[in-house]
């Protein structure tokens, strides 16, 4: 029988798995770059990003662009190691 | 409560938003046709005042300058104003800035050594920036430029010091120009 494995709660969540899969592609990503490609309010983006800070799988930093405030987010070897277990546990579940 | 997610749309998710980073590649081509446009001229001016025996010539390099400032807030803007950072830029930076820097020490040398011995090298490296950013940016004409300019700067080492300005200017068209605007054309 196969053995299934435990998907990471952090990261089976639509909004907080497509944020770190944005992340896991670039070096580093702006809040409304994020936002853009994820298509989510400002209000659960943030509230995923600070989830997934706390988690440290991102690098959040937090500066000023002229006198825009900036939020710009980074995935760290943490969340990366959490991602590919993450892709490792679905691939027990679909048999690939 | 949002519903719980599959594992097929977990992996739809994963691979959508992986692909949705990739960047328009013609935003890339400010760059090489900047410099492209700019050192034809500057080769051209050189050639053509050499050609009236005007002794001091080089001095259409001045222009150089005045493209570097161009290009860095050019650059800045561009920086500033960009909300992501991929790896490819990450890689194109620090192949752009090496190559700089090996430009210079070559135009150095060239106090040293003259700038006849010189400018094969400047082509060839002219040559690896083009080579290497179509390979990251997986674009054919830049690589193919690429090895244009390092066949023209192999033959610059067997000719004299004006024809190498002029083999100088073809290298760029083909390397630069030509790429650029292919480049700035694409829809990729």
């Amino acid at each position: 029988m196969t053995q299934f494995k435990t998907l990471d709660p952090i990261l089976h969540q639509s909004l907080r798995l497509a944020v770190i899969s944005v992340l896991i592609a670039v070096d580093s990503a702006e809040f409304v770059y994020l936002r853009e490609k994820t298509g989510a309010t400002a209000g659960n983006l943030s509230v995923q990003i600070d989830k997934l800070q706390e988690a440290a799988y991102i690098q959040v930093v937090k500066d000023f662009n002229g006198k825009k405030p900036r939020t710009t987010c980074r995935i760290t070897a943490v969340g990366k190691t959490a991602l590919e277990g993450y892709i490792t546990a679905l691939k027990t579940y679909i048999h690939v | 409560m949002e519903k719980e997610l599959n594992e097929k749309e977990s992996l739809a998710i994963i691979s959508n938003m992986i692909a949705s980073t990739r960047q328009k590649l013609s935003e890339n081509s400010v760059h090489y046709l900047l410099w492209g446009w700019s050192v034809l001229l500057a080769a051209t001016i050189h050639y053509i005042l050499m050609q009236f025996n005007y002794s001091q010539a080089y001095l259409s390099w001045l222009l150089m300058p005045v493209t570097g400032v161009v290009a860095i807030l050019f650059g800045r803007k561009q920086h500033l104003t960009a909300t992501v950072r991929t790896h490819i830029d990450q890689a194109m930076t620090y192949l752009w800035l090496g190559l700089v820097v090996m430009i210079l020490l070559s135009l150095f040398a060239a106090s040293q050594i003259g700038f006849q011995n010189v400018y094969p090298l400047l082509i060839w490296l002219y040559g690896l920036g083009t080579f290497v950013s179509g390979g990251l940016l997986k674009f054919r004409p830049l690589l193919w430029g690429g090895v244009a300019s390092w066949i023209i700067g192999t033959f610059a080492l067997f000719v004299p010091f004006e024809q190498q300005l002029l083999l100088l200017a073809l290298s760029i068209v083909t390397s630069y120009i030509i790429p650029g605007h292919l480049l700035a054309a694409s829809k990729a």
